[in-house]
């Protein structure tokens, strides 16, 4: 015999460690472990599995990027979909999602009470594909000074030209916190007008991380951020001297805005029992007033004993908000205006909607721009 | 007669076997892939779609382009400074077990390693401040991948030079100084010659691994400087539109099949002559 048998044994024995080891890293993902997928967790994903469930519960963040976080999304749920159970996205991810199968449907029920545009946004082929659970408007954010000596009223609807040209006067800035593709689609047909007006004023670097830095600082005027901007700590040198009014007006309806949705997998009954938790009143309520996200569900705005200072507001825009394009290609429309309206002060009204448009064409249709 | 080159085949089954799984199989997906309009949302057979797209489509051929430059430039230097580097190298024989280890050392750090210090140097490092270069276009972040890429490659080529010329055998030099050659006729005549196997096996190689350079464009982060695997990386892991991405790599493929049959001959001893 050419090979002895101890030999044969000892690899015998290696291939069983081989095989258990495998064993043990597929059943990790198994029936008593939730593994929750946040895009970014500024609503505390910790507590609110403590709080919810006896289950070991894995948070896992994806990157701050919009586009780095679908990447890392859709390699996950591409290659191995069990080991998402719960994920907490922005509404604007579902449709392709929906569309790729990679999550699963949720009944009719969870859509009950929901702000109609978080709702479409997650419906596909008329099923519902994720649970609307938090939703922010963009809002204007103003410095009391700063609206006074502009001459801005913010009981009326405010144009970005006053806001722009009144920032302008007074030399201080209008932040903008949120994505160059959210504030371009928001903004509609005029938003290379509002982009060649915001540059030659120089009010303001665009589309920023630090845009609640900079309202709070020195210069900081105005800002055009998320209503959860104000859990940001970054807020707390201004104390009670700034408020909130709705979005600048456009030639688009509605306030727009932007929620995070909770969708699964699979609906097991353990995840189910999850999103039944994190959306109920007791949840949401205390969850609103810590993180100033608005409820999806709006009816829980009405509580009078709700302790958010932008509470008025948020009841007077989102009965009428909108949110970006449903579509399956939104991520590659995202890509496209990111591509095509960088940088802003390469922004002409005559060229970028074009070139963008023809950008956003090829992108839907898969193709290089 | 006709039979006698199977007569082998039972023992060669297991490495065509192999050659098949590893081989065929991955490039026949590719190739079906290429023929779909394939993505996490749609998967249907377009024929070839993808490749009229992409043979009528400016940004493809301006990044298969982009690649093109990096490895002219690239290997034209590192096979010069390769053989002059060499040629000194072998000279100084004494100094050769140490240089040799020296000369490789840019070749075992991790391209990603060269490609960022490049990168930094260039943009905010020790070489803006020589040249006072305020804000690196994407001229100059092209330039600073490729001097990464020359700086890492021509230590391979010097020591494979080094290598090739200590194998020319003296006699045949003995020879020549006999016969009255002048050194840069013998240099010519015998010695380029007889290295010239080794360096167009280094070239050939060069070129190849050059040609896929990704992490330099990746890393310098900027969409005007786009190589063909650059592209394919994002269509097929950014954009996710496989399909897409499958025929960029087969064009990439048949890029670098064109590259290496002209590479090759290149280097064929009359033709240095």
């Amino acid at each position: 015999m050419w090979q002895s048998g101890p030999v044969r044994r000892r690899g015998g024995a290696v291939a069983c460690a081989l095989v258990a080891l495998l064993a043990s890293a597929c059943s990790s993902t198994g029936d008593d472990t939730v593994d929750w997928y946040v895009s970014s967790d500024d609503f505390g994903a910790r507590t609110l599995a403590d709080t919810c469930t006896d289950a070991e519960v894995r948070v896992h963040e994806l990157p701050a990027d919009a586009d780095d976080a679908h990447t890392a999304l859709v390699r996950r749920l591409t290659a191995d979909p069990d080991s998402v159970d719960l994920l907490t996205v922005p509404g604007s991810a579902i449709p392709e999602l929906a569309a790729a199968g990679l999550v699963d449907t949720m009944p009719d029920t969870y859509a009950d009470g929901a702000l109609p545009a978080a709702v479409e946004q997650v419906t596909h082929d008329g099923e519902l594909y994720a649970v609307p659970w938090l939703f922010d408007p963009l809002l204007l954010w103003y410095r009391s000074v700063a609206a006074e000596r502009a001459g801005i009223d913010v009981e009326q609807p405010v144009t970005w030209e006053d806001l722009i040209n009144g920032a302008d006067r007074l030399g201080v800035t209008v932040q903008i916190g949120t994505t160059l593709a959210d504030w371009v689609t928001t903004m509609g047909p005029e938003a290379a007008e509002v982009i060649e007006l915001y540059e030659d004023a120089g009010v303001g670097s665009g589309p920023t991380n630090s845009a609640v830095a900079g309202f709070a600082g020195s210069q900081g005027g105005f800002m055009i951020a998320p209503a959860s901007s104000w859990s940001d700590p970054a807020l707390a040198p201004l104390g009670t001297e700034f408020d909130v009014a709705p979005y600048p007006v456009s030639a688009e309806e509605g306030n727009p805005g932007e929620g995070l949705v909770l969708a699964v997998t699979s609906r097991t009954k353990q995840v189910t029992a999850l999103i039944d938790c994190l959306t109920s009143d007791e949840t949401l309520g205390p969850l609103v007033t810590a993180s100033g996200h608005a409820p999806a569900r709006t009816a829980l705005l009405d509580d009078q004993e709700l302790d958010l200072p932008t509470a008025q507001v948020l009841r007077q825009v989102l009965p009428t908000a909108r949110t970006v394009p449903v579509t399956e290609h939104w991520n590659a429309i995202r890509r496209a205006i990111d591509a095509t309206w960088q940088p802003l002060s390469e922004v002409t009204v005559d060229g970028t909607p074009a070139e963008s448009d023809a950008a956003i064409t090829a992108a839907e249709q898969g193709r290089l721009p | 007669m006709s039979a006698r080159p199977w007569r082998h085949f039972g023992r060669l089954a297991p490495a065509l076997v192999v050659l098949v799984l590893v081989v065929v199989v991955p490039l026949g997906r590719v190739v079906w892939t290429s023929l779909r309009r394939s993505s996490p949302t749609h998967d249907k057979m377009v024929g070839f779609d993808n490749y009229t797209h992409l043979f009528t489509n400016r940004s493809w051929w301006l990044a298969v382009a982009t690649s093109l430059v990096i490895v002219a430039v690239v290997v034209a230097v590192q096979v010069v400074l390769g053989i002059v580097l060499g040629a000194a190298i072998h000279r100084v024989g004494v100094v050769w077990p140490v240089t040799r280890v020296l000369v490789l050392l840019p070749f075992v750090l991790l391209s990603v390693v060269s490609v960022v210090t490049w990168r930094d140097a260039v943009s905010g490092g020790y070489v803006a401040e020589w040249f006072n270069i305020d804000d690196p276009g994407p001229a100059a972040r092209l330039a600073a991948v490729t001097i990464g890429e020359m700086w890492r490659g021509t230590g391979l080529v010097a020591a494979v030079v080094a290598l090739a010329l200590s194998a020319v055998p003296t006699s045949l030099a003995n020879a020549t100084i006999a016969d009255g050659a002048t050194g840069l006729q013998r240099w010519r005549r015998v010695v380029l010659p007889s290295i010239a196997p080794a360096l167009a096996g280094v070239a050939v190689f060069r070129v190849l691994d050059t040609y896929r350079v990704l992490d330099g464009p990746l890393l310098a982060d900027d969409p005007d400087l786009a190589t063909a695997p650059f592209l394919t990386w994002t269509t097929q892991f950014t954009a996710f539109e496989w399909g897409l991405g499958a025929a960029m790599s087969i064009i990439v493929l048949l890029v670098a099949l064109v590259l290496a049959a002209i590479i090759g001959p290149l280097f064929r001893v009359r033709r240095l002559l």
